[in-house]
């Protein structure tokens, strides 16, 4: 009788995992049709449309990174008159604040804001909010400090919200520094089937287009209507996604435009940005999933999809559930369909973390880019998917733990930059000295 | 639809390289059962993309090869492990079994992923010149 129980548990976690593979393969066929009907226009459209925009950089000791960003914010071929550029410097004990500084004495449009010890280093979400208070444009923009955008792209992204529905924008993110290291070929490898295939098929089906922190923005009335970002989050970017869809709005994916961010160079600092993104989304899960079930302003489609969204961090943990319950299923009774079943699990092992894309997602993503090289790494996506099991289900078990005794222990580790993506940018012209 | 017409063609051609494998190498059911999924695999994540046809059945005709020396060898082996183990081996056999058999897998893929995309982009530079 516990066998047979067993058997049904086992039965039901593959099959949700079954679920997961389906709709990516579901994501991979229309992304793979989408650049075969189209080529993604690089003019930027609607040039008749430019509204007033305000950039908000958080900063915490990003001395190595900052200054790429400011420079690039100069070369920027928007309007500079209707540009608004903010650095939330968030209590840094570096140089950062001195930087940002001084591009503010020559740039009117760029502005520093300092906190101080007391206010400071609380997180992103609470900089972006202090930000928030002091941006005047009718679109905000947020930029990671280690980011670095393309020269038109606050062009291509606020095209956009020419539509009304359409609350936030969302642009791609492609890692700078992927030729340094193992760790930062394989980021790069999950970046790709991210965003060149996930968030784009999400996009033109009608799904949940995720707003990914940085590299997008908002509608300035809809940010405000909405009361900012959530800061007892650490995924603040998934929360406020849920809550622009709950709202009744849309997120637009722009494919072209986009942003080069310097991606993690350690397994250690691996997993410390993955820790804190599975927590936040654990959270988001804990606190969205019946607001999505019980919408009205969300097609059954969009629910279903949320929901999975919202599920995809519980996956690592899944799969080593599956594992304890599989591997004695196989030595106390071994039943026809398990071996079929056990299939499903090694399938998802070559998955990438972060929206759990199967490695053909991944690889259909660089063959749609036209990358070869990186596609040789992707057996090794295995072994970032069992890396990620522990780190998921930590995650998973602080937050229940935090969830049983009520305590909200949210400690925002900071992903620290080591400004080494600066030797892969071309025309490398310093127009400060410091 | 030209991708569609290549996935029909690649569904036959792994139909027809199942049925020729076993019926003329007379090997067990397990391998046979290797062959089906890879062939599915294969036809459903590398018959879509943009390529020539000649390239897709070259790889999975390779594909079908090795899958099937790789499940051989590995079948035999555990088959040995197994009769030295009292039966233990043929537990591991069958949970490191398709685990292993991905990696294979997802490499021989992402070859031909690269040996697609090397044609594509050689027909890109034709059409450029």
């Amino acid at each position: 009788m516990l066998i047979e129980f067993l058997e049904a548990v086992f039965a039901s976690v593959t099959i949700f995992m079954a679920a997961y593979l389906l709709r990516h393969y579901v994501f991979t066929v229309t992304a793979l049709k989408n650049s075969q009907e189209k080529r993604q226009s690089y003019v930027s459209k609607n040039l008749d449309y430019t509204p007033t925009v305000s950039i908000l950089i958080p900063a915490r000791n990003e001395e190595k990174v900052i200054e790429r960003v400011l420079r690039r914010m100069t070369e920027l071929t928007y309007q500079k008159d209707k540009l608004q550029v903010i650095v939330i410097d968030d209590a840094s004990t570096d140089a950062t604040g001195k930087i940002a500084a001084q591009y503010s004495k020559i740039y009117n449009y760029i502005t520093v804001l300092k906190r101080d010890k007391n206010m400071g280093g609380r997180g992103k979400a609470s900089a972006l909010n202090a930000g928030m208070k002091y941006a005047t444009g009718e679109i905000v923009l947020c930029f990671d400090a280690d980011y670095c955008p393309q020269k038109d792209i606050i062009e291509k992204l606020v095209k956009e919200f020419k539509n009304p529905k359409v609350g936030a924008v969302q642009g791609r993110v492609v890692v700078l520094n992927e030729p340094q290291n193992l760790v930062t070929r394989l980021v790069a490898l999950e970046r790709i089937g991210g965003y060149r295939v996930d968030q784009e098929a999400r996009d033109s089906l009608g799904l949940i287009t995720q707003f990914g922190g940085t590299v997008g923005g908002f509608r300035r009335e809809v940010l405000e209507s909405l009361g900012g970002w959530d800061e007892n989050i650490l995924a603040e970017d998934t929360e406020i996604t849920f809550r622009v869809y709950l709202a009744g709005y849309r997120i637009k994916y722009v494919a072209d435009a986009e942003c080069y961010e310097e991606a993690v160079e350690s397994w250690r600092a691996y997993w410390k940005q993955r820790y804190r993104w599975a927590k936040g989304h654990m959270q988001c899960a804990f606190k969205h999933s019946m607001n999505v079930l019980k919408s009205k302003k969300l097609k059954l489609i969009e629910k279903i999809d949320g929901l999975l969204l919202l599920g995809i961090y519980f996956m690592p943990v899944l799969a080593l559930f599956s594992w304890i319950l599989g591997i004695p299923l196989f030595v106390l009774k071994f039943s026809q369909w398990i071996p079929a079943l056990w299939m499903i699990v090694a399938v998802s092992l070559y998955s990438a973390v972060g929206n759990f894309a199967p490695f053909y997602e991944v690889g259909v993503g660089t063959y749609i880019d036209g990358r070869t090289r990186v596609q040789w790494l992707m057996p090794l996506l295995i072994f970032t998917f069992l890396y990620n099991i522990p780190i998921c289900t930590k995650a998973f078990f602080d937050v229940l733990a935090s969830k049983l005794n009520g305590k909200n222990s949210n400690h925002w580790d900071k992903t620290a930059h080591s400004g080494n993506g600066n030797c892969y940018i071309t025309n490398h012209v310093r127009i400060l000295k410091r | 639809m030209r991708e569609s017409i290549h996935m029909l063609f690649g569904f036959a051609l792994g139909a027809l390289l199942c049925i020729t494998f076993y019926y003329s190498l007379h090997f067990n059911e397990e391998i046979l059962q290797a062959l089906v999924v890879f062939n599915l695999f294969f036809v459903l994540a590398l018959f879509p993309l943009n390529g020539s046809l000649q390239r897709k059945v070259v790889a999975m005709i390779f594909g079908n090869g090795t899958c099937f020396l790789w499940n051989t060898i590995f079948y035999q082996f555990a088959c040995c492990a197994a009769e030295q183990t009292n039966g233990t081996f043929s537990i591991v056999y069958l949970i490191l079994g398709p685990i292993l058999n991905l990696f294979w897998v997802v490499s021989f893929w992402s070859l031909s992923l690269t040996f697609l995309l090397n044609s594509r982009n050689r027909g890109a530079a034709k059409i450029a010149d």
